[in-house]
């Protein structure tokens, strides 16, 4: 511990002059910048005092459309509604308004408010005066609907631990659980997070702008997650419930030539509960090992500064741009219990306490020296440095035996990228550009790796023949390298042969195309698509090779000005191979995984007359995962994992008169999945795993809904 | 470490001024008449003789271009619209339109148009917007990925109207999918974030105006991204997962995914992409151990995060193994 402490120490001046040398080296650059650019002059400025906008006609008054009704949902379920809110069946309430309200002198106010009556309701209102001052405060519901199928035979005391009911009969298995099938009850798997946002802008003068930005979010609601007493373990609802709230204030100086921006931003987040206890299922594998405690994650708080802009300079018409950002993330929260064991009681520090700085640099440029020429450049040094103390920790092993004591690992990056490229205009419809990208991460000590660097290099040409064609091809190659694998880093019992993918020597080659064609002024079809390929040079063990293909292709079509309609499709495909070994002894596997993705959607639009409008439009979406292992010659298949979605949507708005609309509305949704990794895992499959049992997401959903939307 | 720097910042500064204060010549060379006190004839630096009179005289039965009326452009009160008092009305994004007005409307002659069919080239367009607009949103622009694609603030946005789709939360994705198809179509995957559903938008991690982190992501890193709203991520905790704090794309798939919680593959296969042993042998798990055959723990449902489910790190003194 001694000696990882000391070198992270010893590390730290070298970096720390590297960054003080860069911060020094971007502020003055920026300061002569500024300082020269503020000698110039502007363009002359016309004489307007003779405009008298007479034919302007500016807008003042309020204008407002509420809109009620109600939604009749069949089939509903939480895998359907997962992000709606309408997770059963029945009837909901619905609405929506909007609105705003002017007046000569520029006062405003804006409303609008929507999904009102569901979870995911957003309201938002907006005043001011025009060249003044703004204030924004909004409120927005975020519903996650996971599992309404969740069974567990746990339930909550009054002090929040899980604890089971008394007719509980441990078992080694979860088939010897006589009382288990008796014991289960269902746990909603859901969680709701609300955000309400109040921010504000003062204009404090043509050049001067004042801002301030208040969130407050919320989450409450139940998670899944696992436990172990060493060999047997399980899942549990876990409960949610924790604030995050943010502070961001700051000022802007803007002129004609130069900006400068100043921020301080806050980030606190505060975990209601400080850990989860639970009891154990199974049978003791030690006397006294009858419950276990799992923590939270801990209250943290984030404070940053930055100090960005940009400058017009002097040459070439060229803009900088720049930004100082430094901060810090920090805990203290106090250590849980390091287990339940009453027999094994640990000497433990009180907390940690963590504190990581968070350090950006960043300086682009970019210069026109001539029409037909752009050039950018930017480089970035982006620091993550790890002060948190190291320390030796007594621990037990899943609140079952004692482990030792061990050394945390403590990580620090930092990464510096450079990025260039250049445009050449060959003809008005044509235009040639290169570039590349240079990336350098190096990793505090006590990581397997010591860098890891990454140049990429990329040609693209872009051809324009008239305002009906447009068509773009880009393409490179990219180089990773590692420096030299440090296996004596890695914690106990990891194989030595480990190389995580991130870190990799890996050759990318790449081709991105993007072609759009305005047939007429009524038929326009576009078509995007990319391939890459990597190999993964020297990877005895971890992802060996993969490939990515995509392409993506829109035709709309508008023969009328009543009419329109559009066909789309999108293709994906993703493989990776991966070799491993149980140790270096034993033998090698090999496993790939092909995944593809479809979607198609076809929709028309058509307005029948000047009080009926129809609107239609389907999706098809499916998935299908193909994963393969093979063992020395064995091969064995996992079922395919597969997702379909059919989506119908029928829209038909008639106006009843100048004020009123009628909406109504039908859409269909239907989903189907297989997913190896749930299907029929029920919460006595697996002997020692005791599930929630939940199942692939599966829906057929019919919901109706009718509304009244009222102009005012 | 934070004791060094400062001070350097400071000296950096001055002497930068210093610098910047020894190249008047640069200055002398570029200074023009003083734009304090405007008193030039507009026609006779190429404007129109009556300002957005002039331009509604031919252009004022069309809604589109009255729509902006409606729309914060066109504020007599504020001082920062183009339409505020001594502000160059219409001209003032499309520039002087005297040669407009000359040729009876017949030829652009120098008026910048905007939009797609447009012959005023991006970079001037752009450069209309970002004189108001350089210190709000584009100050990071010109070096940015949208900039090098020759994209337009017209491209995007709506200038004359009180309604910006690209600004609402509900309407932005399909303002973006006119060049991001692809990305689009992969929140159609079973597991995305909540973008189709209105709850969140591009923007909510992008930055469209351009910003110094990889992507155009709204902070200087992914994980600063991601933890601006996962914070319960972000630690500092006392046992870490290296990947958790180098880069949270390592194993997620923000846009979309096929396997729950947005994983890039399903455990126990991604995490044996860097893990082949941890305290217990990493074997090849293969269908054998799907129900039916032998239901394998190590396999099903989490995979190893059945037991590892402090996967994100562990403020547990015993959760050394990310167990607890």
């Amino acid at each position: 511990m001694r000696q990882r402490s000391t070198a992270l120490r010893a590390n730290r001046p070298e970096s720390s002059r590297a960054r003080a040398m860069c911060a020094s080296t971007i502020a003055a650059v920026v300061a002569a910048v500024l300082a020269t650019s503020a000698a110039r002059a502007e363009s002359p400025r016309p004489d307007t005092s003779a405009w008298k906008c007479r034919l302007c006609v500016f807008y003042a008054g309020s204008k407002a459309r509420v809109e009620v009704g109600t939604v009749y949902a069949d089939g509903a379920n939480f895998a359907s509604g997962r992000y709606t809110g309408v997770d059963h069946n029945g009837a909901y309430a619905q609405g929506s308004a909007a609105g705003r309200w002017r007046t000569r002198d520029g006062s405003y106010l804006r409303f609008e408010a929507d999904h009102l009556g569901f979870a995911s309701r957003h309201l938002a209102v907006t005043g001011g005066q025009e060249g003044h001052y703004e204030i924004h405060l909004s409120y927005q519901g975020q519903p996650f609907r996971q599992y309404d199928d969740a069974r567990t035979p746990f339930r909550a005391d009054a002090n929040g631990a899980l604890v089971l009911p008394s007719t509980w009969v441990s078992a080694n298995s979860t088939s010897g659980m006589r009382t288990l099938q008796a014991s289960l009850g269902t746990v909603p798997i859901e969680s709701d997070r609300r955000t309400v946002t109040l921010s504000g802008s003062y204009f404090a003068s043509s050049v001067w702008t004042l801002f301030g930005k208040i969130t407050h979010a919320e989450r409450t609601g139940t998670d899944v997650t696992g436990a172990s007493f060493l060999t047997e373990a399980l899942q549990l609802p876990e409960p949610i419930d924790d604030v995050t709230n943010d502070v961001r204030a700051g000022a802007i100086w803007a002129d004609a030539g130069a900006s400068l921006r100043i921020a301080y931003s806050g980030s606190w987040f505060d975990d209601k509960l400080n850990q989860l206890l639970f009891a154990n299922p199974y049978p003791p594998l030690v006397p006294g090992s009858v419950s276990g405690g799992l923590s939270r994650a801990p209250d943290n708080n984030l404070q940053q500064g930055s100090l960005s802009g940009d400058v017009t300079v002097p040459l070439w018409s060229g803009v900088l741009s720049y930004l100082v950002s430094v901060g810090r993330l920090a805990e203290d929260s106090t250590f849980i219990s390091g287990s339940t064991l009453a027999a094994n009681p640990l000497v433990l520090p009180g907390s940690l306490p963590g504190n990581i700085d968070l350090t950006h640099y960043a300086l682009g440029l970019a210069l026109r020296p001539a029409a037909r020429l752009a050039l950018r450049g930017r480089a970035t040094y982006d620091g993550r440095d790890d002060h948190t103390a190291v320390l030796a920790v007594p621990y037990l092993v899943t609140d079952t035996l004692p482990g030792g004591v061990a050394v945390t690992p403590r990580y620090g990056e930092d990464q510096t990228r450079l990025t260039g490229s250049a445009n050449y205009r060959l003809f008005s419809w044509a235009r040639v550009s290169i570039g590349g990208n240079y990336a350098h991460e190096h990793y505090a000590p006590g990581q397997v790796l010591t860098s890891l660097s990454e140049l990429r290099a990329w040609g693209q040409l872009t051809l324009v023949p008239g305002t009906a064609w447009n068509l773009t091809v880009k393409g490179g190659s990219s180089r990773r390298d590692a420096s030299r694998f440090h296996p004596a880093a890695l914690p106990p019992g990891e194989n030595p042969l480990l190389l995580a993918f991130d870190y990799a020597p890996r050759d990318r080659e790449f081709l991105q195309m993007r072609a759009t064609w305005v047939i007429d002024a009524r038929l326009a079809w576009s078509l995007q698509g990319s391939a890459a390929t990597d190999a993964y040079r020297l990877s005895q063990f971890g992802l060996s090779d993969g490939r990515e293909r995509e392409l993506t292709t829109t035709l709309s079509w508008s023969p009328t000005r009543v009419l329109s309609a559009y066909l789309g499709g999108s293709y994906e495909h993703l493989e990776a191979a991966q070799n491993g070994l149980e140790n270096p002894a034993a033998i090698a596997w090999r496993e790939r995984q092909g995944e593809y993705f479809w979607t198609a959607d076809t929709g028309a639009s058509w307005s029948v007359s000047t009080r009926w409008r129809l609107k239609a439009d389907y999706v098809h979406a499916r998935s299908r995962s193909n994963t393969s292992l093979q063992v020395v010659g064995l091969y064995g298949g996992f079922p395919q994992d597969a997702t379909t979605l059919n989506t119908v949507k029928l829209d038909a708005d008639y106006q009843w008169s100048h004020a009123l609309l009628l909406r109504m509305r039908y859409r269909r949704d239907q989903f189907g999945s297989n997913d190896w990794a749930l299907q029929d895992v029920y919460p006595g499959t697996i002997p020692e795993l005791l599930a929630l049992g939940v199942q692939p997401y599966r829906y057929t959903v019919d919901s109706i809904a009718l509304s009244f939307a009222y102009q005012l | 470490m934070r004791t060094v720097w400062a001070p350097r910042v400071v000296l950096g500064i001055v002497l930068g001024m210093v610098c910047a204060a020894r190249v008047p010549v640069i200055a002398a060379a570029q200074a023009g008449p003083s734009s304090a006190a405007p008193t030039d004839s507009p026609t006779a630096l190429g404007y129109s003789a009556k300002g957005a009179d002039t331009c509604l005289a031919c252009h004022g039965m069309d809604s589109k271009v009255t729509a902006i009326f409606r729309s914060p452009h066109a504020q007599p009160g504020n001082p920062r619209s183009p339409f505020g008092h001594g502000g160059l009305q219409c001209e003032a994004c499309h520039g002087p339109g005297g040669a407009h007005v000359k040729a009876m409307g017949m030829k652009p002659a120098g008026i910048v148009v905007f939009g797609d069919h447009s012959v005023t080239p991006v970079s001037r367009q752009n450069a209309m917007c970002l004189s108001c607009h350089r210190g709000a949103v584009g100050h990071v622009w010109p070096v940015s990925a949208h900039a090098q694609n020759d994209v337009s603030c017209a491209d995007c946005h709506h200038l004359h109207g009180t309604n910006d789709p690209v600004r609402a939360q509900a309407t932005q994705a399909t303002v973006c999918a006119k060049c991001h198809a692809g990305v689009v179509a992969q929140f159609r995957k079973p597991y995305h974030h909540p973008v189709p559903d209105g709850t969140m938008s591009c923007s909510s991690c992008h930055d469209p105006h351009g910003s110094f982190g990889p992507a155009m992501l709204v902070k200087e890193t992914v994980n600063e991204t991601c933890t601006s709203c996962h914070a319960r991520m972000r630690g500092p905790f006392l046992w870490e997962h290296q990947p958790v704090s180098d880069n949270c794309l390592d194993c997620h798939a923000p846009h979309g995914s096929v396997v729950p919680a947005l994983l890039t593959e399903q455990p126990p296969i991604l995490c044996q992409q860097c893990h082949e042993a941890a305290g217990h042998p990493s074997v090849p798990y293969g269908p054998q151990g799907l129900p039916g055959g032998m239901p394998n723990p190590y396999l099903l449902l989490g995979g190893c995060v059945n037991c590892h489910s402090r996967i994100h790190g562990s403020n547990s003194p015993s959760g050394q193994a990310l167990m607890r």
